[in-house]
């Protein structure tokens, strides 16, 4: 036994955002971050709200990778402002954030990192959510994670709750037409990162993994040329999906050991989430492929993207090289020592890292397991 | 040599199996935990009365066992993990995920989930380790 969950409602495509002409409520917290509030991306939703008579209270404070007091203080003004709508525009920080938001603000009583799946979560008495991403990777969009760092200890705790999924999605590519070349590409190799490990988990399904297998296709298609040419409406659109239909995949499946060990690196050597997944990716895939039936799956995915080879396991690392390939074209880093961390810092946060990685919700179900030694022997060879 | 489960020396072998080599994958996640549990098995069509154990852990080792037949006193513990003796024996077998377990209703786990979001390795492995104990079914 097992569930199918996505949004309610998915719009995409161009011109997406005039969902927005109909919504009807009372009072809006817009959820985003100051960065698109200069690039003025988040006034044309606004303004969108504004005709409809609704009273938008701006929150633009996630700056960085979302964190329990953000979304404390984010909660204290939805209660004052008493909030019916919740509007995260942004990526995949602004969403998690806003969904943070929003449990604490149905809950005050509650702790984040309460929130356990199949337990009571009430939402929706109060509020409900639209999710209208920015960039082209996290997929929070479309799924019931959220990734939040707890200040106190560092780590980055992974929750979920199936009452988190938005009620609204909003996958419009003109938000992205303007994201600088290395954030499309870092996000596009987290589209991948989903997709290839949804794809390849131990709880993959018949329901996700169409999901995934359109995400990666689209991914080797379109991630170079969206790079490329980045005002290209029909390429952005491409990539916009196909981050929503890998969040899909992945909500219904799960993350796996490459982002065990990206959020786990991340928080520790402060390395956001896109730029790490890009280096992990290729070396948990080449950890995995050791087993016999992740070669039959990335052979099968091999196959997708029309590479050519006789026997599984040259499939699967075809694709594997193929990954690589497509990271290093996009210009992005691929060692931990390219973001100025040193073999010291390395050795001194080994422990910590590794501790954070085995309990991170994508050690569960990896499609193959890892000990401690394996961990540290790939962040080596990462390094 | 194998076991009947639930049974006194059943538990006591789940112990040994934690302790040993082939707990490592638990004793290497769990190796900051501190909290005891208990597994408890509730009765269904093919085990006619509920059984609970009981499972001390500290910083990657297993101190000790208890085992407790339906309406005997059980000691408080911080931790609860909950399901019908037939999915009990799935989750033996490897047929079940202890943690879809818990996200498709056939177990409950109660006790601080703040907790339990920090090691869910160290919980999976806890309950996968029932695995490796040589099991006779009633
Ligand atoms: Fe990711």
């Amino acid at each position: 036994m097992w569930y199918f969950r996505s949004p309610k409602n998915i719009v995409f495509g161009e011109d997406a955002i005039s969902y927005l002409e109909d919504l009807e409520g009372k009072s809006v917290l817009l959820v985003t971050d100051s960065i698109l509030m200069n690039l003025e991306i988040p006034q044309i939703v606004i303004k969108l709200l504004q005709k409809n008579n609704m009273n938008v209270t701006i929150f633009d404070e996630v700056n960085s990778e979302p964190t329990i007091n953000m979304a404390e203080k984010g909660a204290k003004i939805a209660s004052e402002n008493e909030i019916d709508w919740i509007v995260a525009v942004g990526g995949g920080s602004v969403i998690d954030c806003a969904k943070s938001i929003w449990i604490l603000y149905e809950n005050p009583e509650m702790r984040i990192d309460e929130v356990f799946p199949e337990d009571p979560l009430p939402l929706r008495n109060k509020a409900r959510l639209i999710a209208i991403p920015t960039t082209s990777g996290t997929g929070s969009d479309a799924n019931w994670a959220v990734v939040i760092t707890d200040t106190q200890t560092g780590q980055k705790l992974s929750i979920g709750h199936k009452n988190l999924i938005p009620d609204i999605s909003i996958v419009d590519p003109q938000f992205t037409l303007n994201l600088p070349k290395h954030v499309t590409a870092s996000t596009g190799i987290d589209v991948l990162a989903h997709s290839i490990e949804a794809y390849t988990i131990q709880w993959r399904n018949d329901f996700s993994n169409p999901f995934a297998l359109q995400a990666i296709k689209t991914v080797f298609k379109y991630l170079p040329k969206a790079v490329e040419e980045g005002q290209n409406l029909k390429y952005r659109e491409e990539m916009h999906n196909a981050a929503t239909m890998a969040g899909i995949a992945i909500g219904n499946s799960q993350i796996g050991g490459a982002h065990a060990l990206a959020h786990s690196a991340g928080a520790v050597l402060n390395i956001n989430h896109g730029n790490i997944i890009a280096v992990v990716l290729p070396y948990m895939m080449r950890f995995c492929v050791e087993e016999e039936e992740v070669a039959r799956l990335y052979s099968e995915i091999a196959y997708h993207i029309h590479l050519s080879f006789s026997t599984p396991k040259e499939g699967a690392l075809k694709l594997i090289d193929k990954t690589e390939e497509l990271i290093r074209n996009l210009g992005l880093k691929m060692k931990l020592s390219d973001f100025g961390v040193t073999k010291k810092q390395l050795e001194e946060n080994m422990e910590k890292m590794c501790d954070f990685a085995i309990n991170d919700t994508g050690s569960l179900v990896n499609p193959r397991d890892f000990t401690e030694d394996d961990i540290k022997k790939l962040y080596n060879e990462m390094f | 040599m194998s076991y009947k489960f639930p049974s006194k020396e059943w538990i006591e072998s789940y112990k040994d199996t934690l302790n040993s080599e082939k707990g490592k994958p638990w004793q290497e996640a769990a190796k900051t935990w501190e909290g005891d549990f208990l597994f408890v098995i509730e009765p269904d069509e093919r085990l006619e009365k509920g059984h609970t154990f009981y499972i001390d852990l500290w910083h990657g080792e297993c101190r000790k066992v208890d085992s407790f037949e339906e309406g005997e006193k059980v000691p408080e513990s911080e931790f609860e993990y909950k399901g019908t003796y037939s999915n009990w024996l799935k989750v033996i077998s490897g047929e079940l995920d202890p943690i879809k377990g818990i996200l498709t209703r056939k177990f409950t786990l109660k006790g601080s989930k703040a907790k339990v979001m920090r090691a869910t390795k160290a919980a999976k492995e806890l309950v996968n380790s029932a695995q490796n104990v040589d099991t006779e079914f009633f």
